[in-house]
């Protein structure tokens, strides 16, 4: 065998880990005779590691590097500790109260602050037992506990095998962190601090609260949370009696019933009992904590507690407002298949929660549309879809893709107040859609509306206005600003690549939209599934009443336009 | 959103403008926007057995916990790959300390000549990755199966050898040829984007 024959096997050998002492020796020699081989080999190892990183290059793949780094980002100068903490603390049953564990005062329920002098020792016997526990706790790494599978939509108790889990959650925004998955397993006595929106947390006895943000709260045992300011409201059904919230001021226990507890900055704490009871304990002192009842409330009463020159109590009006039994209705989440490329490309089906009640609806059970009008007043990209589009081009945006749309629409500031004109030269601006056959108007979101959307647009979603496109008296147009699904969704999915379709002059008319010449150009950045439900009654249509098609136009509020790629209407729900 | 321009200075700069004010989310637009090419940059620089994520994500951790170091408005993207660079250095210092790491991993030319190469732009290593998936697209579905199972798919080669209904040897011939074409394409690709840009 010739040197260079001999280079090749060797090399490949090395690069498939194959190569033994006596041939790496053999190898060294090789490259050593020759520069022009290292330069070979060089080349080969780079494109060797290229194609371990290309192939890789699935939008979940790039999705989960980004998730990991960021849940690596300090925090906070005791978070290292605290993660340390909370994971040796699973060592524990998986009932056993947490709170007298080191983590948490059982008293005054502010996180535990050692000594300074004995912080050193803490974080060493923390590092020590973590390594040891760990190895058996942990097989997928630091993060496996803090990031759980990926879960369902919930319809019910998500928490499972003893730990407490995120169940659903609602527009949340957390500070400083992504919103965790549904299905997330929550670290204990980690502070979660919930900047906007709602989630369900579900306990393994069955007790769920709602909390909604802002809030900050911590999970503190299999039974229990902790509430520092915010508002949560608890369910405990039958077998979960002695669930508890801790406030800075009191310990809520509950009785078997339902009730909200709500914490203002000043650490003032108001109870508000909807039904069975619960019992109030003053927190600040440790000798009277669940010694003997402090107060008891009992359903359609409701008392503020402070500690402002002692303890205080008061009585306040009960409203029964103030208790959340659910999350608000709103598109929870969507499948759809992936395309070759990757990135999700057909729409499958819609998790919608309407009236209170969670439903998977099939792509084939909603309702389509058409569009019959639209106006643009520039030049833009009017299309996106494949390359070559389908004939008529402007079905596009009612087939089952969500990469495929009539983007980019006109629009008004000001939102419609009488009919669109929906012919000639003075038409209105926008776009508007007929329901194959008409839709009616039901509890919750009405019709599913999914929108592209990239990082550098609103992470929100871009703005839109809704209209009837008949206005009678008690009709209004609607102004949809904040999608249920918006960037920061952890169920808002990756799309898959697409072209968009420039048009050089603009398209006043579906005809144009179909006829004048335009150029494609592919999309190199990834896109990601933005969605929303459209509520009928926010027009001011009534409960049954049916409607023909709607009017829609971009709110004109930034630069960026809407870019509808799917819209259809929701099966009347029975 | 078509008519907004990529991922560009201005957008990095409000991001870290945020994440400065407290807003640690915002971070998240600066690691999207730079990991595929700080991962392409690494991987073609780290030595075998260096983990390419751990160093990434490492190089973003030092980037968050500095930034108060990185003066606004002055370049990013080289302050990112210069930590980058020094975390690669880092780990590699630490296999080198480690005894057998050598008779175990490898040849220390392989591994001067990728220190050499190592001031090469980011961009041209995002180039080089877009160029290879575009070759990839070009190479015969005989060829391309070969590197669905060897990076995809990740089967042994007894395995692929099977597959094929050849001998081991063989599909390790195959192998280089694969990537000998890969390489080849590649430097054309790269010369004509050089000829073409100048």
């Amino acid at each position: 065998m010739n040197p260079e024959d001999r280079f090749a096997q060797l090399w490949t050998d090395y690069l498939e880990g194959e190569l033994d002492d006596q041939s790496l020796a053999e190898l060294r020699e090789l490259l050593a005779a020759d520069e022009s081989r290292v330069t070979l080999a060089a080349d080969l190892f780079q494109t060797h590691r290229l194609l371990g990183l290309v192939v890789e290059e699935e939008p979940s793949r790039q999705d989960d590097f980004v998730r990991e780094t960021m849940a690596k980002l300090p925090s906070d100068p005791d978070d290292f500790v605290g993660r340390v903490m909370s994971k040796v603390r699973k060592t524990k049953p998986a009932d056993a109260d947490l709170r007298g564990a080191g983590g948490v005062d059982d008293k005054s329920h502010r996180p535990y602050r050692p000594p300074v002098a004995a912080v050193g020792l803490w974080v060493a016997a923390a590092v020590l037992l973590l390594a040891a526990v760990s190895f058996y706790l942990l097989p997928g790494g630091p993060n496996e506990i803090e990031i759980g599978s990926t879960g369902k939509p919930s319809t019910g108790n998500a928490s499972v095998g003893g730990e407490v889990r995120l169940a659903s959650s609602a527009r949340a925004t957390f500070f400083g962190e992504l919103s965790p998955p549904v299905g997330t397993v929550l670290v204990p006595q980690r502070e979660y601090v919930l900047m906007t929106g709602m989630v369900e947390v579900a306990f393994p006895a069955g007790a769920s609260a709602i909390l909604e943000g802002p809030a900050v709260f911590r999970v503190t045992s299999g039974e229990s949370l902790a509430l520092d300011v915010g508002r949560c409201s608890v369910h405990a059904p039958d077998g979960a009696e002695g669930f508890r919230v801790d406030t800075p001021a009191s310990r809520v226990v509950d009785r078997g019933t339902r009730f909200a507890v709500s914490v203002s900055e000043t650490s003032v704490t108001e109870v508000h009992v909807t039904e069975g009871a619960a019992d109030v304990y003053e927190n600040a002192d440790p000798a009277a904590a669940e010694t003997n009842t402090q107060t008891r409330l009992v359903g359609g009463e409701a008392k503020a507690f402070s500690t402002a020159r002692g303890i205080n109590v008061d009585a306040v009006p009960f409203d029964a407002g103030v208790y959340r039994d659910g999350l608000p209705d709103r598109v929870v989440s969507y499948e759809a298949s992936e395309a070759d490329g990757g990135g999700a490309e057909l729409l499958r089906s819609v998790t919608i929660q309407r009236g209170g009640r969670v439903m998977k609806i099939a792509v084939s059970d909603l309702i389509p549309a058409r569009l019959t009008w639209f106006r643009a007043t520039e030049p833009r990209a009017f299309l996106c879809g494949s390359q070559e589009l389908p004939v008529p081009s402007t079905d596009v945006v009612f087939d089952r893709s969500l990469v495929t749309g009539v983007i980019n629409p006109d629009g008004s500031e000001q939102p419609l107040t009488s009919d669109p004109i929906m012919e000639g030269d003075s038409g209105t601006p926008g776009m508007a859609f007929r329901f194959d056959r008409p839709i009616f108007n039901g509890p919750g979101a009405d019709v599913v509306f999914f929108d592209l959307q990239t990082f550098g647009n609103p992470i929100d979603g871009d703005a839109f206005h809704v209209s009837p496109l008949v206005f009678r008296e008690g009709l209004h147009s609607h102004t949809i600003r904040h999608y249920d699904l918006t960037m920061e969704s952890p169920e808002t999915q990756v799309l898959a690549n697409f072209y968009v379709h420039l048009f050089a002059q603009p398209a006043d008319s579906v005809t144009q939209l179909q006829t004048l010449g335009a150029v494609q150009q592919r999309q190199a950045m990834r896109f990601r599934g933005l969605a929303v439900g459209i509520d009928l009654s926010d027009l001011g249509y009534a409960p049954g009443e049916s409607v023909d098609g709607l009017f829609l136009q971009d709110a004109l509020d930034d630069k960026h336009m809407v870019d509808p790629v799917f819209i259809a209407g929701l099966p009347e729900l029975k | 959103m078509a008519i907004d321009p990529p991922f560009d200075d201005s957008q990095t700069e409000s991001a870290l403008r945020r994440v400065r004010s407290g807003e640690t989310a915002a971070f998240e637009t600066v690691v999207r926007g730079y990991e595929r090419p700080l991962r392409a940059w690494l991987a073609a620089h780290a030595p075998p057995g260096v983990d390419v994520d751990e160093i990434a994500q490492r190089s973003f951790l030092a980037a968050f916990t500095r930034l108060d170091e990185y003066q606004p408005g002055t370049e990013f993207a080289a302050w990112l790959f210069t930590i980058a660079r020094f975390q690669l250095r880092t780990e590699t210092t630490r296999l080198r300390r480690i005894a057998d790491y050598h008779a175990r991993y490898g040849p220390d030319l392989l591994q001067r000549e990728l220190d050499r190469r190592s001031d090469e732009t980011p961009e041209m290593w995002t180039m080089r990755l877009e160029s290879l998936q575009m070759c990839l697209d070009s190479l015969g579905d005989s060829l391309r199966r070969f590197v669905t199972w060897r990076y995809d798919e990740e089967i042994p080669l007894e395995e692929m050898a099977a597959r094929c209904d050849r001998s081991v040897p063989a599909v390790k011939k195959q192998l280089w040829k694969v990537r000998q074409k890969l390489q080849s394409c590649i430097e054309t690709r790269m010369a004509t984007a050089k000829g073409g840009s100048s």
